[in-house]
């Protein structure tokens, strides 16, 4: 008699897939967040040697 | 004194194909093996637990681990920060795939042996492990100065790639419950041919996967690295 | 000036000052031995006395009572140096790295088999345990188990202490390395304490020799890699 359980195979899968789409989005908004940081850091850099070679 | 080229590489946002192609590959193993892939007859459907359990294990341990700890060897040797910057990103993509193992685990463990947890060799290594990197984790958070801060990770990560075949064998004393490994027997595995497609083509697909999350770690630690040293310079 | 000591002979030096420092106040001591007292005490309550005979709770109590009274005994170890970065002082001294490494460890062994001389008689005493050859056995164990203690421990404080959140870290690096200490000696004390054959206990003191043995080693080696130079 094959056992009834396809309810544990959908929940195992459901959060094998939460776990690593959420940590895809993790690594997505950390990445964004330091790209614009570093474009800050970047445009305040070109803008004080704009102003020191002016 | 500012090399305006340098971080233009890094800055410029690109499409993750590897990404793209990884997730795309983890997708159809899911329709594969839940739509796919005939029952097995004892275990019921819960079997195809193994599908993501036993890749992810695999590569928690032999993969993402196995990395952390040989690049922290080599950062000690060789005091290279890019060895730092894998053995970081290993250990955090590591740390994910450890925690659905330990979440799928149980779930297939109350199928076929009636119990949610059981302290066998395995599983107790792999809570280990986890615990082992988010104390990594949290080392590194804890340390400002980014040379010791490698140093330190590297130390803590050579000691618990020694510990965790450590608590294996002596956990080993204890009478095991888990299932013995059907594929890697010396005679022909167990398995059907159509679960052997379906599990190898899972393991290629998470490891495509692992491969594109290490990527995507590693860019965001030369990220981190590039800004904290501008802000440095700035300061 | 003579020649610079030797590696046992600094480390002996290293140990001796650590130890004179500590006992001149020995709050650290007198705290930790507190604690573990009152654990013992504590734990004693903790269930159904009627259900478990206190004697077969008794080796888990003392052991898990040992790796947290030796964790408040490890923060100590390297926290008098943090002070006027006292640390670059020793470092200038013409021992080797591995000599401060080995005399911290001596000083916390000390420390630890202290609060273990104490701790071990207060369990057979609250636990009511049979005093028979058992507890020379005991004090053998007790002695492996500090001795794997220490020398993980005393790494891990000396990188714990330079980090934001020392007291918190130093057990979650430590503990999951206790693990193999705690199992190896609670098995092998249950079983020698219940009068089995030696032979029933072995196998779990072998896991704690092979652990000092590997972990004494590796640590040692690891601990240069912890100074900032």
């Amino acid at each position: 008699m094959t056992p009834d359980n396809g309810g544990f195979a959908t929940a195992a899968y459901l959060l094998a897939a939460l776990v690593y789409g959420a940590y895809v989005v993790s690594l997505k908004l950390r990445e964004r967040r330091l790209r614009e940081r570093l474009s800050r850091l970047e445009s305040h850099a070109t803008a004080s040697n704009r102003a020191a070679g002016a | 004194m500012t090399s305006a080229s340098e971080p233009l590489a890094v800055a410029r946002p690109r499409r993750d194909i590897l990404l793209g192609v990884a997730i795309l590959a983890v997708a159809l193993v899911y329709v594969r093996a839940l739509a796919f892939t005939p029952i097995e007859a004892r275990q019921g459907a819960a079997q195809k637990i193994l599908y993501i359990h036993a890749t992810a294990a695999f590569i928690a341990l032999y993969v993402a681990f196995a990395l952390m700890a040989i690049s922290s060897i080599l950062y000690l040797w060789l005091k290279d920060e890019k060895l730092d910057r894998v053995a970081e990103s290993a250990a955090e993509v590591g740390l994910a795939f450890t925690t659905v193992v330990l979440l799928t685990g149980p779930l297939w463990g109350k199928t076929i042996w009636g119990a949610w947890w059981t302290w066998d060799a395995r599983l107790t290594s792999t809570l280990f492990l986890w615990f082992l990197i988010v104390a990594y984790s949290l080392l590194r958070g804890a340390v400002e100065d980014r040379g010791r801060r490698a140093r330190y990770a590297a130390v803590l990560g050579i000691l618990a790639a020694m510990l965790v075949p450590f608590i294996h064998l002596s956990v080993y004393l204890f009478r095991t419950l888990h299932p013995m490994p059907i594929l890697l027997k010396p005679s022909a595995p167990s398995m059907p041919a159509e679960m052997q497609v379906t599990f190898f083509s899972a393991f290629v697909a998470f490891v495509l996967l692992f491969a594109a999350l290490l990527r995507a770690r590693y860019r965001i630690a030369t990220l981190r690295d590039l800004v904290a040293s501008r802000e440095q310079e700035r300061a | 000036m003579g020649d610079a000591p030797g590696t046992l002979a600094a480390s002996w030096i290293v140990a001796r000052k650590d130890l004179a420092i500590e006992f001149r106040t020995r709050t650290a001591f007198l705290s930790a031995l507190v604690f573990a007292l009152l654990g013992v005490t504590i734990f004693y309550f903790a269930w159904d006395a009627t259900a478990v005979a206190a004697a077969d709770l008794a080796p888990g109590v003392l052991w898990v009572i040992f790796t947290f009274a030796g964790l408040l005994g490890l923060q100590r170890s390297f926290g008098s140096e943090l002070a006027d970065r006292a640390i670059d002082g020793l470092l200038g001294a013409p021992i080797s790295r591995e000599a401060i490494y080995l005399g911290k460890a001596l000083a916390n062994l000390v420390f630890v088999s202290g609060i273990l001389a104490v701790t071990i008689p207060a369990v057979v005493l609250f636990y009511n345990l049979p005093f028979g050859a058992g507890i020379g056995a005991l004090a053998g164990i007790a002695a492996l188990a500090a001795v794997g203690l220490v020398a993980v421990g005393t790494l891990f404080s000396a990188m714990a202490v330079n980090t934001r959140m020392a007291e918190l870290l130093l057990p979650m690096l430590s503990l999951p390395f206790f693990v193999p200490i705690v199992m190896g000696a609670a098995q092998s004390s249950a079983r020698l304490m219940a009068g089995r054959p030696i032979a029933e206990a072995w196998p779990w003191l072998r896991i704690l020799v092979a652990f000092d043995i590997v972990f004494v080693t590796a640590c040692t080696l690891a601990f240069p890699f912890t100074l900032d130079e």
